[in-house]
C-alpha cells in the first residue's frame, strides 16, 4: 500500500505536466507562497506573538512599529502583525468555502449542460449569461443589504452570482471529452448515462478545473476583501483582512505602515495563488503545451 | 433476394439512418439489407463516407442523436427486433450480446483508470460475478489475446500501452462477455502492418474459439481477403453486391467492386497501372438519382440515371444491384 503511494507519486513527478510545472519558476514562487500562507493559516496560534483580539500594546493607540510589535498596534491596541496572521486564517476558509460553493453549483450545472446538450444546455447557459451581467460587488451588497450584513449572507450572495465561469469551463471540456472514442465505446457496452458522465467524461474533464479553482480562489480572496473593506460592519471583533484595511485607511496620514502591511499581505496572497495558478494552467491545459 | 440459410443471427432489412444538419437531410445509410450468420467473418467494404460506420452504430442505437436518427428498418437478433425494443433492453443487448471495438486504439480507451479495471468494469456490467473472481477473469481475458504478463499489465494505464497493446486489450474487454456478435470497425487502420496481422490472426482465431460472429468494417480490401468469409460491398449508403469472399475476387459483377478491385495493389498484378476512380464520392445530401454510382460508371445506361438498379442474382448468395445483369446474364 505505502509502496505503491510512493510509486504513484514518483510517476507523477516524472510525468510531462509535473516536468512542465517543475521547470516554471514563477510557479515555484505561487507555490512557496501558497504553502506559506496555508502554514500559516493552520499554525496561526502558534506563529502570531500575540492574541489578535487582546489590547496588549502601549498607548497612545494606534502605535507605531518597534521591536516588540513589528507592526505597531491599531487604534484598538491590538498588534497588527498578529492580526494579519490570524487574518490569513479566516480568509482562506471564506475563499475555500466560496471556491466549494461556486464548484458545487457550476460543476453539475456545466456537465448536464454539456453532456445531454440541447435544450438543457440552453437553459442553462442561458441563465449562466444572465447572471454574468451581474456586477459581483453590486449584488453582493444588495443581497446582503436584504438578509443583513454578516460573512455567511456574504458568501452565500457571491456564491450565487459566480458560479457561471465554472459551469461554462466545464462544460467546454465536457464537450470535447464526449466526443472522444471512449465516450462512444462506453455507450456501445452497455453503460448508463450517470455512469458515463460520472466515470468517462467527469475525470477527463478535470485538469481545467484545477486551473480554474486554484486561480478563482485569488478572485474570491480579493472580492471578499474589497467587500469587508467597503462594508466591515459584517465582521466583529476578528481579524480579516479586508476590514483591516478599512481601519487601517483612516490613519494612512498618520501610521501609513498599518493600511500598507495588511495591503502588502492580500497582494503577495492573491499573487501566491495566481502564480500557482497559471503554472498549473501552463502545466495542463494541452493548448498552451509545447 | 438474399438465399434463404439455415436462420442467420442477425438479419437486417431496409435500414435507413439519416442525419438532419443544416445543409440538409444526409442519407448516410439508405435502406440495406444483410444477414449474418452464426461464426461468420462477414466483411462490410466501401470508401470512406459511405456509410460503414453509420451501418455499425444504428446496429447499437448509439448514433449520435440529435442530428442522427433511424428512420426504418428490421433489425432481428436472437428472435428480437432491436430497433423496437426499450433503451433499457437496448443496454443489456450492448456489450453483453454484440459489442464493438473502434478504429482508434489511442482513444477508445479511458486515459484515467487502468487497463483491468476497464474490463472488470465492463465484466460486471454484464456478468453477476464473483467480486473476488473479477481479477483473475481480467487476467484471463488479456492472456486470450496475448498480453504478456496480464497480471500485472491489468494494473497499468492505457498511455502505457502501445498502439497494438490497447486495440487488444480493448478485444479482450469487449470478448469479456462473450457476445454473439462483434462488430470490428477498422480495427487495423490505426496500427502498424506488423500489428495488422496479428490482430486479424487473433479475430480469426476467436472466431474458432468463441463461435462469435464479426462483423468487421474496413476500406481495405486486403483485410477482406486474408479473413472474411462473406463480403458486402457499400457505396454512398447503399450496399451494391454482396457475395461470398472468393466470388467476389473472382467474379466481380458491379461496375464499382470492378473499380475497386483495380485500385488495389495485388501481387499478381505485376505490371500495369492502379486504375483510378474518376469523380468523387457523391454528396449523401443530394445523391444522384437512379443508381448512385452512374456518375462515375463506364457502363452508365439512361435508365441508371432514372431508376434504383433492382437486385440481380448471380449466384447462390450472391447478389448486386446493377442494370448491367438484368435479365439472368
Amino acid at each position: 500500500m505505502f509502496a505503491s503511494l510512493i510509486e504513484r507519486a514518483r510517476r507523477m513527478w516524472a510525468s510531462p505536466a509535473a516536468r512542465k510545472f517543475r521547470r516554471n519558476k514563477l510557479a515555484w514562487v505561487g507555490l512557496a507562497i501558497v504553502s506559506a500562507v496555508v502554514f500559516c493559516a493552520i499554525f496561526a496560534d502558534f506563529i502570531a506573538p500575540y492574541d489578535p483580539v487582546e489590547q496588549v500594546g502601549p498607548k497612545p493607540w494606534p502605535n507605531s512599529p518597534s521591536r516588540q510589535f513589528l507592526i505597531g498596534v491599531d487604534s484598538f491596541g491590538r498588534d497588527i502583525f498578529s492580526r494579519i496572521i490570524h487574518a490569513t486564517r479566516l480568509d482562506l476558509k471564506l475563499g475555500l468555502a466560496l471556491v466549494g460553493l461556486w464548484t458545487a453549483i457550476g460543476v453539475p450545472l456545466g456537465l448536464i449542460a454539456g453532456y445531454y446538450g440541447g435544450k438543457i444546455d440552453s437553459a442553462i447557459m442561458r441563465v449562466v449569461d444572465g447572471l454574468y451581467a451581474f456586477p459581483y460587488l453590486v449584488f453582493a451588497i444588495a443581497m446582503a443589504g436584504l438578509l443583513g450584513f454578516n460573512l455567511s449572507t456574504i458568501i452565500i450572495a457571491l456564491g450565487i452570482i459566480g458560479w457561471p465561469q465554472f459551469a461554462r469551463v466545464v462544460r467546454g471540456k465536457v464537450l470535447a471529452v464526449k466526443t472522444e472514442v471512449y465516450v462512444e465505446s462506453a455507450r456501445a457496452f452497455g453503460e448508463k448515462d450517470r455512469t458515463i458522465m460520472l466515470r468517462y467524461v467527469f475525470p477527463n474533464s478535470l485538469a481545467p478545473l484545477i486551473v480554474i479553482m486554484t486561480l478563482s480562489l485569488a478572485t474570491s480572496l480579493i472580492i471578499i476583501a474589497a467587500l469587508t473593506f467597503l462594508l466591515p460592519v459584517g465582521v466583529q471583533t476578528e481579524a480579516e483582512l479586508g476590514s483591516m484595511l478599512h481601519e487601517g485607511f483612516e490613519y494612512i496620514r498618520y501610521q501609513p505602515w498599518w493600511v500598507t502591511s495588511v495591503g502588502l499581505a492580500i497582494v503577495i496572497i492573491v499573487l501566491g495563488f495566481n502564480f500557482l495558478g497559471d503554472g498549473l494552467r501552463d502545466a495542463l491545459d494541452p493548448r498552451l503545451r509545447y | 433476394m438474399v438465399e434463404k440459410m439455415a436462420k442467420p443471427l442477425l438479419e437486417v432489412r431496409g435500414l435507413k439512418t439519416y442525419f438532419f444538419t443544416d445543409e440538409g437531410v444526409v442519407k448516410a445509410v439508405d435502406g440495406i439489407d444483410f444477414d449474418i450468420s452464426k461464426g461468420e467473418i462477414f466483411g462490410l467494404v466501401g470508401e470512406s463516407g459511405c456509410g460503414k460506420s453509420v451501418t455499425a452504430l444504428s446496429l447499437l442505437r448509439v448514433i449520435p442523436s440529435p442530428p442522427g436518427k433511424i428512420i426504418n428498418g428490421r433489425v432481428m437478433f436472437e428472435g428480437r427486433n432491436l430497433m423496437k425494443i426499450s433503451e433499457k433492453e437496448m443496454r443489456h443487448v450492448r456489450g453483453a450480446k454484440i459489442s464493438m471495438i473502434f478504429q482508434d486504439p489511442h482513444s477508445s480507451l479511458n486515459p484515467v483508470f487502468r487497463i483491468g479495471d476497464q474490463i472488470a468494469e465492463a465484466i460486471q456490467l454484464h456478468q453477476m460475478t464473483d467480486k473476488k473472481e473479477v481479477p483473475s477473469k481480467v487476467a484471463e481475458a488479456l492472456d486470450l489475446v496475448r498480453i504478456p504478463d496480464p497480471e500485472d499489465r491489468m494494473y497499468q494505464y492505457p498511455h502505457q500501452f502501445s498502439g497494438g497493446m490497447k486495440q487488444r486489450a480493448m478485444i479482450a474487454m469487449m470478448l469479456a462477455c462473450n457476445p454473439s456478435l462483434l462488430i470490428a470497425d477498422e480495427p487495423t487502420t490505426a496500427v502498424d502492418v506488423t500489428i495488422q496481422v496479428q490482430i486479424l490472426e487473433l479475430l480469426k482465431e476467436l472466431r474458432g474459439k468463441q463461435d462469435a460472429s464479426i462483423m468487421l468494417i474496413t476500406h481495405n480490401l486486403g483485410v477482406i481477403a486474408e479473413v472474411c468469409d462473406r463480403v458486402a460491398v457499400m457505396y454512398a449508403g447503399n450496399i451494391v453486391e454482396q457475395a461470398d469472399m472468393a466470388g467476389l475476387f473472382r467474379n466481380p459483377k458491379h461496375p464499382y467492386t470492378h473499380a475497386l478491385l483495380g485500385a488495389f495493389p495485388s501481387a499478381e498484378k505485376k505490371r500495369g497501372e492502379l486504375t483510378v476512380i474518376p469523380g468523387f464520392v457523391p454528396s449523401l445530401v443530394n445523391p444522384p438519382p437512379g443508381c448512385r454510382f452512374h456518375p462515375r460508371c463506364p457502363y452508365a445506361k439512361p435508365i441508371c440515371t432514372e431508376e434504383m438498379p433492382p437486385v440481380v442474382k448471380v449466384n447462390e448468395g450472391h447478389w448486386v444491384r446493377c442494370y448491367l445483369y438484368e435479365g439472368g446474364k
